[in-house]
Formats: structure tokens, sequence, C-alpha cells
């Protein structure tokens, strides 16, 4: 027998377990890193325990949206003796969809060299066009450990350029801005209540327990109570879970995103209507990305912006 | 600046093609001219094909995406979407060292871009430019004038015109009578004079050129926009009679038209193309001999046969037909077993007989049998003058015989250069009849071949049209220089002749507008679509309805007519009465002469040509001298 038919096998023979959801495959970053794996259990702000809410059918944002998202391209180009030297390409832009077009109003990019500071201090040549980025290093590293280090570098300029286009946006813009991630850890979104945030990592859940099964097991078109999650750095926002796609056959994350916005704007009226929009936000389908079930076409369409640039 | 080129390892650009793409709303299609632009090189370049895809990775994303709803999903943001134009090189500059197309910035062409690009550069300028205009290149709110080259056109480098459309759309004919007015009015005096003799081979088309046709705004602004004055031809018509011998073979007859010339020839202009009117299977060696024997030894001469003694003067087919009999009667009275006369076959002779004689059969009108004839004014063609002839209603045999007499006229006399110009356009429509590519070897296909091999050398410049170039003979369409196309049908368009054009080429000839039209010629390296006004003479639609043909009428009233057409003051009734009783014979051959001679006091001319009547008049018996006695009394 092929594997193939084994898996679909004991697939078959789960399926006879009422408590079994059966699945095929973990979407891709859903996962984000296995260092910030945890279960953090939100306040909730609407319902007294967490609930579901139906949201009602799509309906297409009637004004304009913009969107937020940033990229990375990072490689390895060296080592100095057991220490990696890392060059990265971050990139940002907003861009706003008008009449069901884009037009990018901010875009920024920056090109970092990354490494130990003695490493970077060190180096002769001409890298006029890369900003030199120290890693902070204990005495004795793992090369594999400094490169997750400069990974992390990345992620925090990456978010600090985000964070800049995204002010640099509103300054000139009221328009409703979706951004790709949280908007938590930014001053920039406290008070914006025309801003959305949009997670897709699911590495830190905001429930335990039998509110973890619920909010796992969200229905398709259904959106969770509102709840403030405890993770929040900057400013405190509201959140709730929503289910774009069925995710009955694939995985419990399978379209399964978490939504930000300010508090003003957590209202349950407001996290319908919002929900409502995401769930327009579906369509096109933003294959053949492998994020598609999460990955919303106005997102996609800035890094493939970016990535084209 | 409308876009950009791009190229990618699988679709890369070569030095005879690119892609480039545009925005949107770019106003580019197929057959645009654009320029690409990058340091040190220029290159020219026309659209032949266009491409527009999304991000969309497979169709089932769209219906994933819709919730298999095409028409209730809700989409709110378009898909990214690419509009990528596939693109001929047309020119680079400079032409050395020749490269793959750069990746540069793509504009539209202006007017000095499409004239580098299409290297009308070369002969529109200088001191003795060759340009003549054939319509205006329309792109993205520009719009230039496409001129062809003189020499390409009309000879002595290139020459012919082969137009291919389909019927209906008055592209062929519209096209041929813009560009002559084009021609007669920008071909360079220092390349000779020209003038143009058509064919009329079916309808009316052909019939008003002298009459000015009806224009927009729109066609006024585009023949000035080309230079060009919008107005008819100098035109002169031939056409033969009927069987009858006075009314015209022709639907022009009106009387407030130029009159149209009656084309008629006698037994000698018919002996010299005698194997036009025979079979193929016919003409042997000893029918071709016997021919030879008329042509040189008897007609248009005096001829005294051994045999008989007897002398003969031939020179119509009726003295023809005397001789013949005289000939057969030799031989009958010589006997059992006399088949020779002067070492041609009584069989022989006979067939030629026979065949001859069907000719004033079926021919009469343009075969006359009393030796007048009235002919093209060879010798005294005028400069930028057309001459038209009416084959619409001739039999083919007849049709054949004109193509082939005049033709090879023109030829002769372009080779003595005595014609009067030194270059004549010939158009013959319906190739597809008249020069098939399969079918029998006809003289009028060899004629035609003849003329599109060598013509060019004489000044003798084909124009041809048809609706399906596919089954016209390949050297006729392969030897014009310059090619042009209207609406094509899609049959057609399928045909191995288009494989060179792209899918998006063939889907726009298939739906090309009246108006417009796809070139070939010599100097353009890809094909170009124009659009050209409307001909400034009347076409043969409107003239019909607004000069209609006359309706025949009796010989006497035909008679006055064609006596008329010399001298509006003759009077009808004194024409009536003088041909009142007269054999028709004499009354068509002095009006045939009458016509000829064009005498300033035609009525005069006329009657004496007609000759004093000979009335026939009854003799009474004479009352003689009365007998003496009764004749039946014989005792009186």
């Amino acid at each position: 027998m092929s594997s193939r038919l084994l898996f679909q096998r004991v697939r078959k023979e789960l399926g006879r377990d009422a408590r079994v959801v059966l699945a095929t495959t973990v979407p891709p970053a859903v996962d984000g890193r296995p260092d910030d794996y945890r279960l953090v259990p939100s306040k909730l702000i609407e319902d007294d325990h967490l609930d579901i809410h139906p949201v009602g059918g799509a309906l297409a944002c009637p004004e304009p949206i913009a969107f937020l998202d940033g990229t990375q391209r990072v490689e390895v180009v060296g080592y100095v003796e057991a220490t990696p030297i890392v060059a990265a390409i971050i990139a940002a832009a907003v861009r706003l969809r008008t009449g069901g077009h884009f037009a990018t109003l901010v875009q920024h990019e920056r090109s970092i060299l990354m490494g130990r500071p003695d490493v970077l201090e060190s180096l002769d040549g001409d890298f006029a066009e890369f900003e030199r980025v120290p890693v902070p290093a204990d005495d004795v590293l793992h090369p594999l450990k400094a490169l997750e280090g400069a990974r992390r570098v990345i992620d925090i300029e990456r978010g600090r350029l985000e964070r800049e286009v995204g002010r640099q946006f509103r300054q000139q813009c009221q328009a409703w801005l979706v951004v790709d991630g949280v908007i938590a850890d930014s001053g920039v979104w406290q008070d914006d209540s025309r801003a959305i945030g949009v997670s897709k990592s699911h590495a830190t859940l905001p429930f335990g327990g039998g509110d973890l099964e619920r909010y796992l097991t969200l229905p398709n078109g259904h959106r969770t109570s509102v709840f403030e999650p405890a993770t929040w750095r900057i400013a405190p926002v509201r959140s709730w879970g929503l289910r774009l796609w069925p995710h009955e056959g694939h995985d419990l994350f399978h379209g399964l995103v978490r939504v930000e916005v300010a508090v003003p704007a957590g209202t349950p009226e407001h996290a319908d209507l919002v929900s409502r929009w995401l769930l327009a936000e579906r369509a096109p389908l933003s294959r053949p990305d492998t994020r598609w079930d999460r990955l919303l076409y106005g997102v996609a369409a800035v890094e493939r912006h970016l990535r084209a640039r | 600046m409308i876009g950009r080129v791009v190229a990618t390892e699988q679709k890369p650009s070569t030095p005879h093609q690119f892609l480039f793409w545009t925005a949107r709303d770019a106003a580019v299609g197929i057959g645009s001219i654009v320029r690409v632009e990058s340091p040190g090189r220029t290159v020219y370049g026309v659209v032949t094909d266009a491409f527009a895809y999304s991000d969309l990775a497979t169709p089932m994303d769209a219906v994933y995406g819709s919730d298999g709803d095409p028409i209730g999903a809700v989409e709110p943001s378009h898909r990214s979407e690419i509009r990528l134009f596939q693109t001929a090189v047309l020119r680079h500059e400079p032409a050395e060292p020749l490269q793959a197309v750069p990746l540069g910035v793509v504009h539209l062409a202006t007017d000095t871009d499409v004239a580098v690009a299409l290297r009308m550069d070369a002969y529109t300028s200088g001191e003795r430019p060759t340009g003549i205009p054939v319509g205006l290149y329309a792109a993205g709110g520009l719009e230039a004038p496409i001129y062809v080259d003189a020499d390409f056109l009309l000879g002595p480098e290139a020459a012919h015109l082969n137009i291919t459309g389909v019927s209906g759309l008055a592209t062929k004919t519209s096209a041929i009578e813009f560009f002559l007015t084009t021609i007669f009015q920008t071909f360079p005096a220092h390349k000779g004079r020209i003038a143009a003799l058509w064919f009329n081979v079916k309808g009316p088309d052909l019939l008003f050129l002298d009459q000015p046709g009806t224009l927009t705004d729109e066609d006024r602004r585009q023949y000035d926009r080309l230079g060009i004055v919008p107005k008819p031809f100098n035109a002169r018509y031939f056409a033969p009679f009927k069987a009858d011998g006075v009314n015209l073979n022709s639907l022009r007859t009106h009387p407030d038209l130029r009159p149209t010339e009656p084309l008629v020839w006698g037994l000698r202009e018919v002996l010299d193309y005698a194997e036009v009117l025979l079979n193929r299977d016919d003409v042997d060696a000893k029918a071709d001999a016997f021919i030879d024997f008329l042509a040189e030894r008897v007609v248009g001469k005096e001829f005294t046969d051994d045999h008989t003694g007897k002398t003969f003067t031939v020179r119509s087919f009726a003295e023809l037909e005397g001789f013949f009999r005289a000939i057969f009667d030799f031989l009958e009275n010589m006997g059992r077993g006399a088949e020779i006369w002067r070492t041609h076959h009584i069989a022989t002779i006979r067939k030629i007989r026979n065949r001859l004689g069907n000719i004033s059969t079926r021919s009469k009108g343009l075969v006359t049998d009393d030796g007048e004839v009235n002919d093209l004014p060879w010798g005294a063609f005028e400069d930028r003058s057309v001459y038209v002839v009416d084959v619409a209603g001739l039999d083919p045999l007849a049709q054949d015989l004109v193509f082939a007499r005049i033709v090879s006229k023109l030829r002769e006399h372009l080779e003595r250069r005595d014609l009067g110009v030194e270059h004549v356009v010939v158009f013959v429509d319906e190739l597809n009849k008249y020069a098939p590519q399969e079918g029998p070897d006809t003289y009028v296909r060899k004629m035609l071949l003849d003329l599109s091999e060598r013509g060019r050398y004489l000044g003798l410049v084909l124009f041809s049209a048809q609706q399906f170039r596919s089954q016209v003979h390949k050297r006729v369409v392969g030897n014009a220089g310059t090619s042009v196309f209207g609406r094509l049908d899609a049959d057609e368009l399928s045909t191995p002749g288009y494989g060179i054009l792209s899918p998006a080429i063939k889907a726009k000839l298939a739906a090309m507008p009246k108006g417009e039209l796809m070139i070939r010629h010599p100097h353009f390296t890809q094909p170009i679509f124009l659009k050209f006004p409307r001909p400034c003479v009347l076409s043969g639609r409107e003239g019909i309805e607004r000069f209609p043909t006359e309706v025949e009428v009796p010989f006497e009233d035909a008679v006055v007519r064609r006596l008329r057409a010399l001298d509006k003051g003759i009077q009808g009734n004194r024409i009536k009465d003088l041909v009142a009783g007269r054999p028709a014979d004499d009354v068509v051959r002095a009006l045939h002469a009458t016509i000829r001679n064009r005498p300033d006091d035609v009525t005069a001319f006329f009657i004496k040509c007609l000759g004093r009547e000979v009335r026939t008049r009854t003799v009474a018996p004479r009352a003689g001298i009365s007998p003496l006695k009764a004749i039946d009394d014989p005792y009186a």
C-alpha cells in the first residue's frame, strides 16, 4: 500500500471519532518562530465567554482602502572566522486601492549589512549602499544562533520601516488602511480607527483550553467575541478571530486570521463590518501564494510590487 | 512615452521582434508603429500581436475565489493585469551592427518616425522625390501620410499592385480609384507621362470616373492631409455595340454624360488575335499555318487565286466569306478526291472558316462585318487620363479578345514609345476569373502573366483585384510589388499564403472596416494598416441611380441617339425619315463612319455616307398596242 493511501486510511479511521477534526497539512507561515509559541489568554471585551458570531455576507468596503506590507530579502554573504555576515534588503509600501486599481502612495527600501559589531567594524571595502547594523552577540556564539539573531534584527528593522511608511501614508491620506500583521506593537495606530491589522501568524494564541478549541474551530464566515490581547507592547488594541475559508478537510489554521483595531474602533458592530469587508477581500484569490487562505489580495499586491523591484 | 520593452529568457528580444508593455488605457493596438529609444540605438516597430493576462494562476482559482458564482461574487480588487504587445521590427538606427532590440522606453511614432520607420525618407525627399501617398496611418491620435515609391509601384524597380478583398465592401474599387487619383496628382513629372486603361468587367463599377463623388468633411480632411485635390478624372469610355449595331452594350448611356464611344473592330483587328478565339485544342500547326496565310496574303491585300484566276480583296468578314465560298466551289468543281487547296486541307479551311465566322455572330457589336473600325486613340493617349473599356456585357470570348488585343496594342505602342504616354496603368478586376491558379491555360491568363512579368520594363503596369488571392496564379500576384488587403474571408485567411501574418493581424483583416486596408510594399518590412478617404468619383451604384441607363430604343431612335451624342442639335425626325426603309446594314455602316470621323456637320456627313436612296417601285405593265385581232379568236 502506498504511503498516500496509508495516510488516507488513517484519516478515515480518525474520522470515526467525533472529537477529531480532520486535517491534511499545516498552512505555511502560521507558525512564526518556535520561540514565540505560547498561549496567552486574552481579556474578553464582548460577551462573558468566548463566543462565535456570524458576520453576514461579504461586503466590499465602499471607500478607497490602502494596504501596507513589507518584504525582506536576506542572504548570508560571508563569514569572518565562524561569524556570519548577513545582507538584507528590506522594503515596505502602502498601495491605495481606488476603483479596484492599486496605486503606490508611499514606499521605502533599505539595504543593511549585519554581523557582530567588531566584525562589521573590521570590514574593508566599498559597502556604501549598505547600512551597517550590528547584531548583539554573546561571547561565544554558535554561527546558526548568530544567523537567528540577524533575522530578528531584520524583523525589527522591517517593522520599523513599515511603521514609517504607515506614518507617512497617514500624513497624506485618511483612507482605510489594512496592515499586514499586528498593530499593537506601534503607537502609530493607537488612536487610528481606520487602521486594521490582519495577522496571519498563530505562533501566539490568545486563548487556552476550551476557548482555544472554540477559537481554532471557528466556522467559515464567523468571528469570535472581541477581546483584548494580552500581548500588546506599545498600545492596547481590540482583536477577534475571523475565519475566511472553511477549515474542514484542511487544517485548524486554514483561513484563520486575527484582526486588530484600535480600542475606539473595537465595538462589536464595527467588528462585524470590518469582518465583512475582509471576507470580501478573499477574492480575488491571492494564489499561487501558498498563504492564499489568509493572504488578502491587496496585501499580496503590495508584496508583489515590492518583490518585482 | 507609452511603454517599456520587456524581455525574459523565455521570450527574449531579437533583432526582428520584441515585446513591450503599456498602461491599460494606452492608445496602442495592432498595426501601431512605435519607436524604442535607448542610448545609442533607436528601433522602429509595428505591433503585430497583443496579449493580456493577470496574476490568476489557473482558471479554477477564479471559480474557487468566487464560490462558483461568476456574477454575484464580490471582488473589490481588480487583478494585476498586463497589456503586452508583440512588435515586429521595421528598422534599426544604426542599421549595423544589427543587434537585439534594447530594453528601452517605447513611444508612439510621430509623422517623422513613421517616415523613417518605413524608409519613406529615402524617396519622399531630395531633388527627385518619388513618393505617392496611398493613405493615412493613424494611431493614438497621430496621423501620418504613407507614401509608396513610384519606382516600385509603377516601375522600373518593381511594379504592379494587387488588391484582395471580399466583395460588397467597396474596398477594392474604392482603393484603386483613390490610388489612381493620388498617382495622377503626384506622379513625378521627371518620370514622364502616365495614363490608365481600365477594364470594367462587372456592372457599373467604373462607369462614372468623370463624375464627382459625394465626400464627407472627414474625407475632405483626409485628402487635404495627403495633399490631394479631390476631383474626378478626365475619362473616356469605350464599349462595343449590341448586336443591332446601334445601341451600346454598356450601362453608361445617359445623355447627360460624356458619350461612350463605340468600340468596333474589323477582320484585320480580329485576325491578329485569332488564336484567342480558338480553343487550344483547335490550334494545331495546320490551323496556325492557314491563319498565317490569311493574315499575310489575303486580308487587306489583293489576292489572286492561281487555280481559278479570280482576284479577291478581303477587308471584311463578308468578303472573307466570299473568299471561302470560292475555295469550296473550286474544290467541289474539281470533283471527288479534291481536298487540298494550296497545301491546305479542306477540313482545316472549313474549321477556320467556321471559327472566324462564329466571331461575327458571338461578338456581334464588337466585330463589324463591313470593315469599318472605331478603336482606342492609339498614339494619342493623353497624360493623366483614364480610358475605360466596358466589357461587362460582352460574351466571355469577346472579353478575351478585347483584353488580348488592347494589352498587346499597349505593349506594341509602349515599345515603340508612340502611345502618347510613357506609363499605363491597366486595371483588371476579377483575377479569380481571368488568371486563376487552376484551370485552362487561356490566352488572357498568358497575357496577364506576361504583363506582370515583363510589363514594368515597358511602363505597362498591372493593377489587379480579386476576392481570393490564394486562387490567383502565383506568378501574377507574386510579381505585384505592392499588395493591398481589405477585409478578407476567414477561409481565405486560413490558406498558407497568409501564414506569415499573426493571428491578431488576421483577426483585424477579417473585420476590416470600409476605408481601411493593409498594404505591403517593398520598402516596408512589415505590412502597414492605413485608412483612406472615399474616392472622389461617383461610385457605380450611385452613378447608375443618378444617371440611369437609357432603355433600349428602336433602331431609328438608337441611330438618332448615337448621332445626337456627336451633335446635340440633330433633328431626330429628319434622321428617322432618312433611315426609314433603308437596309439596316447601310444605316449602321453610315453611322459608324460618322462616329469614327466626327465631322463638323454630322447630319450632312451621315447623309453622304448613307448615299442616295435607290427606291424600289412597282412598275405597272405598259399598255401596248392592241392586237388587230383577238388572239383567242382564230377566225377573227
